[in-house]
């Protein structure tokens, strides 16, 4: 054992570490989704219960240890899909996952915004959505699998209008294009302008739904929109897309 | 092997580590606490009986 640590009890602090790792990346997978306001009712049942105990509530105590074992019981039923993707990346990701180098990045980021100008002077309509830290499975399996590095003109391809794929949105994960044709949420927003059409309401729901950026280019004007977390910025120009994709996208840290 | 680590430790930015999902962390961590603390307590109780 090294000097310095002679006499200090290292192992609560060694525990606390893990347990705080662990805790952390559960929040990091449920931030951003429905479960997210699930977890909170979690920390709020986790500290009432810490402070009854304290205080000596042992009623109170008592009721919400059962309540809490209902609960996780009722957690693991209704969130059962959320879970098991969870699982699944957990054993996926993190202990030999590399992270694409980030001169593969900003490659990527300069063909979708290639692909995004020229579409848009062509005013041809696209919905591209870039994933970030959450899985979006469900809409990738909703399209057909692709699997191809990201290039100008394989963006253009799928989007020509003659192509089979065209209609639905082309989900980008890493470098990676992962998946064509593939179905988002439409957002339920009652606050958005009227004349958005499906296209952005599809690309604004599923940056609600998930962290992906969500790039949707208009088919009657060729502007060109990006959607984060609800939020639509409207007209950006392809300078504009570049340099707010490359801060969202390059060397995010956790 | 080595150079790349000693690369990629470059470009690490130690601010954007701590302030990233600032408050994320900080809930995690008074959770983890909590709970060390509970369990801990639980345990010790368990061998006093």
């Amino acid at each position: 054992m090294p000097l310095f640590l002679k006499g200090v009890n290292w192992r609560p602090i060694v525990e606390i570490f893990i347990l705080w790792l662990v805790i952390y990346r559960i929040f990091l997978f449920l931030k951003g989704t429905k479960a997210q306001y699930l977890l909170r009712g979690i920390v709020i049942l986790i500290v009432a219960f810490f402070l009854s105990q304290k205080l000596g509530l042992y009623v109170m105590s008592w009721l919400l240890t059962k309540f809490f074992a209902f609960f996780l019981i009722l957690v693991a039923i209704i969130f059962q899909p959320e879970l098991r993707e969870g699982l699944v990346r957990l054993g996926r990701r993190h202990i030999f996952y590399v992270e694409p180098k980030q001169e593969e990045v900003e490659r990527t980021i300069r063909e979708i915004v290639s692909a995004t100008n020229i579409l848009s002077k062509k005013k041809i309509g696209a919905l591209i959505a870039i994933a970030r830290e959450m899985g979006l499975k469900e809409y990738i399996e909703s399209g057909v699998k692709i699997n191809a590095d990201v290039t100008s003109e394989l963006i253009q391809t799928i989007f020509s209008p003659l192509s089979p794929l065209h209609d639905g949105g082309v989900i980008i994960g890493g470098i990676k294009v992962l998946s064509a044709g593939c179905l988002f949420p439409l957002t339920e927003n009652p606050q958005l302008d009227r004349a958005l059409g499906m296209r952005h309401r599809a690309g604004i729901g599923l940056s609600e739904n998930s962290d992906a950026l969500v790039i949707i280019l208009s088919e009657e004007t060729g502007n060109i929109s990006l959607a984060i977390n609800g939020q639509l910025t409207k007209d950006l120009s392809p300078a504009d897309l570049h340099t707010i994709l490359k801060g969202q996208l390059v060397r995010v840290r956790r | 092997m080595f150079n790349i680590i000693k690369e990629r430790l470059k470009d690490i930015s130690f601010k954007e580590i701590i302030w990233h999902n600032f408050w994320l962390k900080v809930i995690s961590l008074i959770v983890a606490i909590i709970t060390w603390f509970y369990v801990n307590g639980e345990l010790t109780k368990g061998i006093k009986v």
